[in-house]
């Protein structure tokens, strides 16, 4: 948490799962070469140096299409939480793989002249007012300036010194930028691959991105609109303690539009607010771990009763007040101050029916 | 996610969604119809 800022946070998890990255990154590159080299029947074979520059912008497209399915699909189940707790090693692994599609292809078909690579990936093609001879490649460039940005502020340090809106405004930038690589598939490769296979696939992945995103954001937009019916004043009923499963949360949305997350632990139940401080996390998605709420995201850490981060850690959320009445755990809709006390209900033992 | 980051969210999402699709399937139907390649043979024909 904050009390002091790593360029890049490692444990023996994410290690693991960064070496099953790179490793699964390899296997793809040598088969997509073995593959790639192999003669036509008419005796012809690929250039590796271009089939290197398709190999490594195909999997860095791929690579950011599981990265944009796994927020929507962590909101559809807890399952994919691992996933969602190493995306970002994921997304500065796919810059690089970025960055080496961007370098090679830059020296390979812009190095060789007498003018500066930058310069002449702008000038060579100058059918800026053709959509079919439009020069595709700045449409790849764009976005990789876009990952360039997010892989330089994914670290605490900028969500905290640009602030939490500017960095989540930042790094929504990354549902355009994979727009923009879609439309640089379709101008480049797809305009020589005439296979129907590579559009299906082009297309079937920014639909199952897009329609993932939809299809979450919709269910909660209906949950959102459900609440607005609720009184505006008054306590609000969550669920008994019994459907609140043990050392997790239940999590309500309030009239004003944020969400609550009533954890069960200890034979006692406490709300906190969902949205964890670091990156608006929903902490009612994460558990308890030695006896504290822990974000899914990133692990913060918060004491359910206070809200306050175990020390030596300072972080604060909101807590809300909480009362057992005939058998439903109501919740008061007025936060109290982060940090501030509120009384756990306290369950009989050995029991939350 | 706070109210106002997932509203922000999902009217980026009903934008981009169908936009892009169209743009990216118009742009498909102007492709050149004289090439006829498959992969690898993609190298002859780019250079």
């Amino acid at each position: 948490m904050g009390h002091q800022y790593q360029a890049i946070q490692w444990n023996g998890n994410k290690v693991v799962y960064d070496l099953y990255i790179l490793a699964a990154l390899a296997v793809f590159l040598v088969v997509f070469m073995v593959v790639g080299l192999m003669p036509t029947d008419a005796g012809h074979t690929a250039d590796p140096v271009v089939l290197m520059i398709r190999a490594l912008g195909v999997a860095a497209f791929t690579m950011l299409t599981i990265i944009l399915m796994i927020g929507p699909l962590a909101r559809m189940s807890k399952r994919f939480n691992p996933l969602l707790y190493n995306r970002r090693h994921l997304g500065v692994i796919t810059f690089f793989v970025a960055t080496a599609h961007f370098g090679l292809a830059l020296l390979w078909y812009h190095g060789g002249g007498p003018i500066n690579p930058l310069v002449s990936l702008f000038v060579s093609n100058a059918e800026y007012d053709s959509i079919p001879g439009f020069p595709f490649e700045i449409f790849g460039l764009v976005a990789f300036v876009v990952l360039f940005l997010m892989a330089a502020t994914s670290h605490d340090f900028w969500l905290n010194n640009l602030s939490a809106p500017v960095w989540k405004a930042l790094h929504m930038m990354v549902y355009p930028a994979y727009a923009l690589l879609v439309l640089h598939i379709v101008l480049g490769a797809l305009y020589t691959e005439k296979a129907a296979l590579y559009p299906v696939m082009t297309f079937g992945a920014f639909a199952l991105v897009s329609g993932l995103h939809l299809y979450t954001g919709l269910r909660e937009w209906a949950a959102d609109s459900g609440m607005r019916r609720l009184k505006k004043q008054g306590w609000i009923a969550v669920a008994a303690p019994g459907d609140i499963p043990l050392d997790r949360a239940v999590i309500a949305p309030l009239p004003n539009g944020e969400r609550v997350a009533v954890f069960r632990y200890d034979n006692k139940i406490s709300a906190i607010t969902n949205v964890c401080r670091h990156q608006n996390g929903p902490l009612g998605e994460g558990r308890i771990v030695d006896g504290c709420v822990t974000c899914p995201w990133h692990g913060w850490q918060y004491r359910p009763e206070d809200g306050v981060s175990p020390p030596p850690f300072t972080e604060k959320v909101a807590t809300y007040n909480a009362r057992l009445e005939n058998g439903m755990v109501m919740v008061d809709p007025r936060a109290n101050k982060p940090g501030e006390r509120a009384e756990p209900i306290l369950l009989p033992e050995g029991g939350a029916s | 996610m706070r109210r106002a980051h997932r509203r922000t969210h999902l009217l980026l999402w009903f934008l981009l969604a169908p936009l892009t699709a169209a743009a990216a399937i118009y742009a498909l139907s102007l492709a050149p119809q004289d090439q006829s390649t498959t992969f690898p043979d993609f190298i002859e024909q780019g250079e």
